[in-house]
């Protein structure tokens, strides 16, 4: 009976040692995906910033021409008092922007070291289980031997 | 001027697309190969614990443990190495329920061994037991909580019935004490009123209220049921009333009884013993009847001389013991008659020994009693004594067989037996050879007869054969002996049982190897033993050829002619000069010769005037169909013709002689009829009769029975 105990006790080990395995890869998968979700969140922002600056010069260029038209010159104090608010209005959203893009990657990154640690925690759990239930039945087997 | 509108396009911004959650397939595969592991492991182990379970139990089972070794001391049981921890869990709790059983045993033995060494005494039993316990418990190490508990238990157990029985024992011994007291006073009443003083403690009146006082209403006897009530059987209170009326009416009886005795004695001292006798049926059937009514009136006349009448038959409380009563009664008939046989064995005895000291003949019948008397009841109880009574002449209890062995009567059955009866001679001398010389001399010594100078020989009431065959034994024993006892027997038997024509073949054989003619037995016969009548002849030809057979030729002459010098002899008194088997001289001793000789002179005297003498002129022929013994005689004149009286021939027998002897004893039966008279006067007058029957019965007498309640009186 003796090999079969052990042949059994060794079994169990591996099985809980595969399943630590296991479960640090699937947990790495989850990480890669936050990770790359990350880097998404990056372009996307940029994306979005570059948009912003887009629309703004589209509207100041709007509103050169509309002064032209006011016969309003470039030194128009309301003119470039107009212009200033724009601008900081749009420097505003942007850093907003900004912000909340550093934030989301931030959250990711978070999200893909949390999975990451996850499995090697499940990985280092599994080992201590088989190393548990070994030395476990070691002693049953010491009980009946 | 026409507005070109530029293209807005809605711009198209990147963003992330969530989380894809991987399978847990590989995880879960994982996990079942695990608990298939688990499974597998704990499968085993199950298995492994049932089987280690099992043996342990075993081990455990089969384990022999001795827990107390000769020196007493205490031994704990332990498991043997190498056992696994499950197999050993599990042998350890099978071995302490046996330990602790043997344990349990041990000190419930130990409990019971010191309860016996201490019978009612609980203290002693709670020290001594402690004192084991603690010792135990101190030896029994792990088991040291059980032990003390067993003990306890134990200890409790025993030291409280220890004091039950106690308490029990106490009262037994106090029910004891006073039913043995009630049985004694019982006895005191029933022995005390056969003979109660005239005053005093022990008088008529004071007994008959100690018996009152035994069986009234809260008396005695009721006494000990309210206190004992619960130790005494439904009907035993009832059964000491009766036992104490029985004792007590019984001793009336017994008192009616002796003095009925004396009664007797005064109107009639030789016919007292009838008078008791018929008195005692009478009161046998008037006790059965319950009244006298029915006797005749002398009876009654007489009975209630001595108080037995109606007054006393029809008490109260007489109902229920009169048929034990009428049993008594009939007892004391009994022990009377039987007293008075031994008194009449006693007597005859005495008479006998007198006879035998005084040198008087016995006749077979009073030998044979005196024999008897002493427990020699035949010849295998003779035999036995033999050596005894011929080797101690002197001892005054032995000298009066002696004499009647040594003496001149007949002897009796036990001894003719023995000397004459082949087969009793044969058990005794082959079981033990060293009886034959003491059997030969008996015979010599009790056969011969000194005559004052001469011997002769008698024949005690024995055939002649007898002096033949112990004639052989002689030769067989005084010869080179050429055959054992026991082959000497069975050539005997075997001769016995020889068919005639082999026998006669064989003794022809044997004659005329011997140089006699064939059919010579006649010859050889005459060669050897020189007979000189017809009678020797037959005599002498009746044995021979058994002789020869069993000794051959030399040995049977020699046999025979010895037989002849015995069995024959010359009187000067029968007629002719031959030899005879039927002489006077053989068949009476001296004294008896002479009455004899007066007898045959009356005789001469009825045909002569004197001038006839015996052995002169006048001889004896005897007639040999009256046998030897006691042979009757013709008498004749020197030519043989028989002297007649007229037409009577002249005859003397025994009859004189026996009449001499008959005269001898009844002068001896004279006088000792009149000292068993004056003996029985003095037994009468003290009273004893009653005494003689307790001494029988193999209890105290009545003096005892007096000291023993006076002493107990005078310590109360």
């Amino acid at each position: 009976m003796s090999w079969f105990m052990v042949a059994s006790a060794a079994l169990s080990a591996y099985g809980t040692m595969q399943e630590g395995k296991a479960e640090r890869r699937r947990q790495n998968r989850i990480a890669a995906q936050h990770q790359e979700n990350a880097k998404f969140e990056a372009l996307k922002a940029m994306q979005d910033h570059n948009k912003r600056i887009a629309e703004f010069s589209a509207y100041a260029s709007t509103a050169n021409t509309i002064r032209a038209i006011n016969s309003r010159g470039s030194n128009d104090r309301s003119f470039k008092a107009i212009i200033k608010a724009s601008e900081d209005n749009r420097d505003t959203n942007l850093g907003r922007q900004n912000l909340q893009s550093l934030f989301t990657q931030s959250r990711m990154r978070f999200a893909a070291s949390d999975a990451r640690f996850a499995g090697q925690q499940a990985q280092q759990t599994a080992m201590y289980k088989a190393l548990g239930s070994t030395a476990m039945a070691g002693h049953y087997y010491q009980e009946i031997d | 001027m026409a507005e070109i509108k530029r293209y807005q396009g809605r711009p198209a911004i990147n963003q992330s697309i969530g989380v894809v959650t991987p399978s847990r397939a590989g995880v879960e595969s994982a996990q079942a190969l695990g608990r298939l592991g688990t499974q597998m492991f704990e499968m085993a182990y199950r298995e492994g614990v049932k089987e280690q379970t099992a043996l342990g139990e075993k081990t455990a089972q089969q384990l022999k443990f001795q827990i107390r070794d000769e020196e007493g001391n205490l031994h704990v049981a332990r498991l043997p190495d190498g056992l696994s921890p499950v197999a050993e869990r599990n042998a350890q709790s099978v071995l302490d329920k046996r330990y602790i059983n043997a344990l349990n045993i041990d000190m419930r033995d130990a409990a019971i061994r010191i309860r016996a060494d201490n019978k009612n005494d609980a203290e002693g039993f709670d020290e001594s037991y402690s004192k084991y316990v603690q010792t135990t418990v101190m030896e029994a190490g792990v088991y040291g909580a059980q032990a003390e508990q067993i003990g306890a238990t134990y200890a409790s157990q025993h030291t409280t019935a220890l004091y039950a029985e106690k308490l029990e024992a106490e009262d037994v011994r106090d029910f004891q004490l006073q039913f043995e007291s009630i049985r004694q006073e019982i006895d005191e009443v029933g022995t005390l009123v056969i003979d109660p003083d005239e005053l005093g403690i022990n008088s008529a009146g004071a007994i008959e209220g100690r018996f009152n006082e035994l069986v009234r209403t809260n008396g005695i006897i009721d006494q000990l049921q309210d206190k004992h009530g619960k130790r005494l059987g439904i009907t035993q209170i009832t059964e000491l009333k009766r036992l104490a009326r029985s004792s007590y009416y019984g001793g009336k009886t017994s008192k009616m009884m002796n003095d009925l005795t004396k009664l007797a004695n005064e109107q009639n001292p030789f016919a007292s013993a009838s008078i008791v006798s018929t008195n005692l049926n009478y009161m046998i059937s008037a006790l059965q009847a319950g009244s006298t009514d029915q006797l005749p009136d002398s009876v009654k006349a007489n009975l209630s001389q001595i108080g037995f009448d109606n007054e006393f038959l029809q008490q109260d409380d007489m109902s229920s013991i009169r048929g034990t009563l009428a049993s008594k009664v009939a007892v004391f008939q009994g022990n009377q008659q039987e007293l008075f046989n031994a008194q009449q064995s006693e007597r005859q005895m005495s008479l006998i020994s007198r006879t035998v000291e005084a040198g008087g003949l016995l006749g077979q019948d009073d030998a044979d009693f005196m024999f008897k008397t002493v427990g020699i009841d035949d010849a295998y109880g003779l035999a036995n004594q033999l050596s005894a009574i011929l080797g101690n002449p002197d001892n005054v209890n032995i000298k009066p067989l002696y004499d009647v062995l040594m003496g001149n009567g007949a002897l009796p059955k036990p001894a003719v037996d023995l000397l004459s009866d082949v087969g009793t001679i044969r058990d005794i001398v082959t079981n033990d050879p060293s009886m034959l010389p003491v059997l030969q001399n008996f015979y010599k010594q009790a056969t011969t007869v000194n005559r004052g100078g001469f011997t002769t020989t008698s024949h005690r009431g024995m055939d002649e054969k007898v002096a033949v065959f112990w004639d052989t034994m002689d030769a067989y024993s005084n010869s080179v002996r050429t055959m054992s006892v026991d082959e000497f027997f069975a050539r005997k038997t075997e001769f016995d049982n020889m068919p005639s024509d082999i026998k006669t073949n064989k003794l022809k054989s044997e004659l005329k190897s011997a140089g006699y003619e064939e059919g010579g037995l006649r010859e050889f016969v005459l060669d050897k033993t020189d007979f000189e009548n017809a009678e020797q002849e037959y005599f002498f030809m009746s044995y021979a050829d058994e002789l020869i057979m069993m000794h051959g030729v030399d040995k049977a002459g020699k046999i025979l002619k010895s037989s002849g010098d015995r069995v024959f002899k010359k009187s000067k008194f029968t007629y002719g000069n031959e030899k005879s088997r039927y002489a006077p001289e053989i068949a009476y001793d001296d004294a008896e010769m002479q009455v004899f000789q007066d007898a045959v002179y009356e005789q001469i005297l009825r045909v002569s005037n004197g001038n006839m003498v015996l052995g002169e002129n006048v001889f004896l022929v005897a007639d040999p169909r009256e046998g030897s013994v006691f042979p009757v005689y013709t008498l004749v004149d020197e030519d043989k013709v028989p002297l007649m009286a007229g037409s009577e021939p002249l005859q003397v027998g025994a009859t004189s002689v026996l009449a001499a002897r008959q005269a001898n004893r009844n002068q001896t039966i004279k006088q000792l009829r009149a000292e068993a008279m004056a003996e029985r006067e003095r037994f009468l007058k003290v009273g004893l009769v009653q005494e003689k029957i307790l001494e029988a019965d193999g209890g105290p007498n009545i003096s005892e029975i007096r000291d023993a309640i006076k002493k107990r009186k005078a310590a109360e």
